[in-house]
């Protein structure tokens, strides 16, 4: 009995470890492979940096990085700022109703979004190009963090708006002094969230993009179909890099978040 | 009253207001272009027919800035077209059914020939081809053609039959195939192997070739146009339909190219310019730059199609091919439809679907 | 200042039901999509969202049991450690998975060099690969909230039900479950219609042999003309979608209870 006790308990932690190995499989071989010296991507072949040096040195996936970047940072801004407002203005009971609305991005596949946005875009002539990719993920984005905002907004204690109130700050003044602050741990969150929605999407952008934007996402994905080499890798390997750098500040500075 | 009014007044033209901002902010990028100075062109291409590296060579000569898009299917290629209008794109290249629909669309504007320096050397069959018979839209750019890959390891016994029969007649085709993933060429190649080169397929013709690509479909290990080499040379399959540039541009002796014995087909890829373009000067000083000897063979050996010009020698097992190809062209099919598009889709669907 | 930012979104759904409607055929479309292939297209989709929400279940559930009643010094260290791959590209992650499970790949040469195996295993472009790493993909989707909602049971609910005379099964099943079944629930639904519409997984792990709603959504919108073909399989795999959905809702309940419960 005792014997049977110890493996259950021991089955767990093995079961758990294996668990994590398995999401960690890709991520080790990719940096491995970016340090390959060959040309092939499946076969060892030295160690080399040559795949970081031409990652610096090429035009295209500095611009899709650009790109990139400039939509998820876009994106992020504009959907808290929306969210920030929404949630605010949502105390008047009207507008709680049509917080079900942003589930709805949430809800469907991404492709549905993405080809309800495209028919959308090109019935009414919008020019394809960076801002309907930016306002593309700012719907989607807004689905995060709207509900992120709210229960993180329900659960400021009332009184302490009350006592403002009663103190003599405008409706305004309340929010931006005190309500802001106390819901920064959620907007900080809701904010990576999105960043990383934004930066990784690829559904998205694939159909909505125009004729000037390549994101990172799509660049990949066409090297990939049409013959990569291990540049991708090294690019990968640097962006896992920095990332995990941002969580480690982050998670550092002690922020902690309920993100459902 | 009047209170109540007002106050509604007021919201509607908030509303509004924010309405036309959001507007104003999706619009914005057509502002951009027609603010935009000439001074940049933007490339729309396929990745294995512009190096990107090599044509910043242009950039220094002109001072222009190239921006380069990539598809990787024609209908990547049409369906970017179709929904932006042309905007922001000043060269294409489309293979020759493409070049087809987007004549047929309006996509594109006339090219003028007295621009273009190199015309008359270019391969004379490779001019007038159906999609565009005078040349008024396109012009040949780089061509290859089709048939099949294989891996010598896989056959230590010789290699396969060439004909299309190793790929359809489950007698003689190996378990594990790769296929063309684009409607249009598979039910081509299909056909052809069961009809010859037939146009506007009956009913029961197309049953046929539904039927036999469903039963290839059992032996078909990834349906893809790209990649054919690494397909090969990963072991993933032992024979696969895909243009001769795919195996040759390995430059390994495992695997081989057959051309099937009662012929194939063969794709051009074609320059163009869209309609909205407006850059011109520029577009075809670019475009005179492609076609210059050095240039083009530099494409040519690179990504191991064949060029378009009748001057630029070709590696030697190539030449071979594309000698024997221009010699028998009259064997020698385009992808042209077999069907319209929505029968063509209906059967594509099922395949896939089942 | 009020939230027109609504009207879009209401204005992309009605787009959505509009268009089909617009171009004349619009009956026409719906009806020739009740024959056979569409029926197994989507029945492929359910299976593989079902599959993969169930199998994700399975597996991200002890995790998160461990997660929030195992370890506290580690925590922080696993959390971190589990939402980091969140952060590599997506598609390059997938993309490393070919790596492994290729004829050539990690895997293969590791089965091969133990002997288990004496000629290298074709998994790639298998229906299994495409769930393999479909798994991959939604695995931390489905741990986040189990975990969220599992942070907030008391402890003290274990002594109790120990006191009344259960055992830990029982403990596990009855009191635990019910518990976080919110949070079973989130989790499934934000894996199961995500995989619903994927169709990038299935394209590049299965060889493109077959299609998936996702994929069938993706070529009627670029690679043919008509998109009112489009637009009606759209709305009718959301249908489909949401009937799913509330199906397995109903079934989720009835299995691991409600909080109530």
């Amino acid at each position: 009995m005792k014997a049977v006790r110890k493996v259950a308990s021991y089955s767990l932690p093995v079961f758990v470890f294996f668990a994590y190995l398995f999401m960690y499989v890709p991520i080790i071989v990719l940096v491995f492979y970016s340090f390959n010296g060959g040309q092939s991507s499946h076969q060892w072949q030295g160690f080399s940096l040559i795949w970081y040096r031409e990652l610096f040195s090429s035009v295209e996936i500095l611009d899709a990085l650009r790109n990139s970047l400039i939509v998820a940072f876009s994106s992020v801004a504009l959907s808290i700022v929306m969210g920030l407002f929404f949630v605010f203005y949502s105390s008047k009971n009207i507008l709680q109703k049509f917080l079900f609305a942003f589930y709805g991005s949430l809800a469907a596949p991404e492709v549905v979004l993405a080809v309800v946005l495209l028919s959308f875009f090109s019935f009414f002539s919008v020019p394809l190009g960076l801002t309907t990719l930016i306002a593309a993920h700012t719907l989607v984005a807004l689905s995060y963090v709207t509900p992120i905002l709210y229960s993180s907004f329900k659960n400021i204690n009332v009184s302490i708006t009350e006592a403002s109130l009663d103190l003599g700050a405008t409706e305004w003044q309340t929010f931006k002094k005190i309500i802001v602050p106390l819901l920064s741990p959620a907007i900080m969150g809701a904010a990576l969230l999105v960043f990383i929605v934004s930066f990784d999407d690829f559904i998205l952008s694939f159909f909505c993009s125009g004729p000037s934007t390549m994101t990172l996402p799509m660049y990949i994905f066409a090297t990939i179909r049409s013959g990569a080499t291990p540049v991708i890798n090294a690019l990968s390997t640097l962006l896992l890099i920095m990332s995990s750098l941002v969580v480690l500040v982050f998670t550092l500075f002690r922020v902690r978040t309920r993100v459902f | 009253m009047f209170y109540l009014f007002r106050k509604f007044f007021i919201r509607t033209l908030i509303v509004s207001f924010w309405i036309g901002v959001i507007f104003l902010f999706l619009f914005f990028p057509r502002v951009t272009q027609l603010l935009r100075s000439g001074k940049s062109l933007t490339i729309f291409t396929f990745p294995l027919l512009v190096d990107a590296q090599y044509i910043s060579q242009f950039e220094k000569r002109t001072g222009a800035k190239l921006h380069i898009h990539y598809y990787e299917t024609n209908d990547a290629l049409l369906a970017k077209l179709r929904s932006t209008d042309q905007h922001g794109y000043d060269i294409v290249f489309p293979s020759d059914y493409a070049l087809g629909q987007l004549i047929q669309e309006g996509h594109l504007q006339k090219l003028d020939h007295l621009k273009l320096n190199f015309f008359d050397r270019i391969n004379p069959q490779l001019r007038g081809l159906y999609s565009d018979p005078k040349n008024e839209y396109s012009t040949p750019y780089l061509w290859e053609v089709y048939g099949l890959g294989y891996d010598k390891k896989q056959f230590p016994d010789g290699p396969p039959l060439a004909s299309w029969a190793t790929l359809f007649d489950e007698k003689i085709s190996p378990a594990h195939i790769g296929m063309l993933n684009n409607v249009r060429e598979a039910v081509a190649i299909a056909a052809f192997y069961l009809f010859g080169f037939a146009q506007n397929l009956t009913d029961a013709q197309l049953q046929q070739v539904q039927d036999i690509l469903l039963n290839q479909k059992r032996r078909v290990s990834v349906y893809t146009d790209l990649r054919g080499d690494y397909l090969l040379l990963s072991e993933t399959c032992s024979v696969i339909a895909c243009p001769a540039g795919d195996v040759w541009m390995a430059q390994d002796d495992r695997i081989e190219f057959l051309l099937p014995k009662e012929g194939s087909f063969v794709s051009v890829d074609n320059i163009c310019i869209p309609k909205e373009s407006t850059n011109t000067e520029l577009v075809y000083q670019f475009i005179n730059f492609l076609y210059e000897v050095e240039v083009l063979k530099h494409h040519s050996d690179k990504y191991y199609f064949f060029p378009a010009l009748t001057l630029v020698p070709f590696f030697a097992k190539g030449q071979a091919v594309m000698e024997h190809t221009l010699k028998n062209f009259d064997k020698f099919h385009f992808f042209t439809a077999a069907a319209s598009e929505r029968k063509l889709n209906d059967i594509w669907i099922a395949l896939k679907g089942r | 200042m009020y939230v027109p930012f609504v009207f879009i979104i209401f204005v992309s759904f009605l787009k959505d039901i509009d268009y089909s409607v617009w171009a004349n055929f619009s009956l026409q479309n719906y009806s020739q999509l009740f024959s056979s292939v569409y029926f197994i297209i989507w029945g492929r989709s359910l299976a593989l969202a079902s599959v993969t929400a169930v199998l994700c279940l399975a597996i991200a559930y002890p995790i998160a049991y461990f997660l929030v009643f195992r370890v506290a010094r580690l925590r922080n260290i696993l959390l971190f450690l589990l939402v980091l791959p969140f952060w590599a590209n997506f598609l390059v992650q997938v993309y490393a998975w070919f790596f492994v499970l290729e004829r050539g790949g990690i895997l293969n040469s590791a089965l091969l060099k133990i002997g288990i195996i004496s000629e290298p295993l074709r998994i790639l472009n298998t229906q299994f690969s495409v769930y393999l790493v479909m798994l991959f993909c939604f695995l931390p989707f489905m741990v986040m909230p189990i975990y969220s909602s599992m942070e907030g049971i008391n402890k003290s609910v274990f002594e109790a039900s120990f006191d009344l005379g259960a055992n830990r099964w029982q403990t596990l099943t009855r009191v635990v479950m019910p518990l976080s079944s919110s949070g079973i629930r989130t989790g499934f639904f934000l894996v199961f219609i995500p995989s619903f519409g994927e169709f990038v997984v299935p394209l590049l792990l299965g060889g493109g042999k077959n299609m998936y709603a996702g994929s069938l959504i993706s070529f009627l919108f670029l690679e043919t003309k008509s998109i009112e073909w489009g637009a009606a399989f759209t709305c009718l795999s959301g249908i489909v979608l949401i009937i799913a959905v509330f199906v397995f809702n109903w079934l989720l309940k009835k299995v691991f209870g409600t909080d109530r419960g």
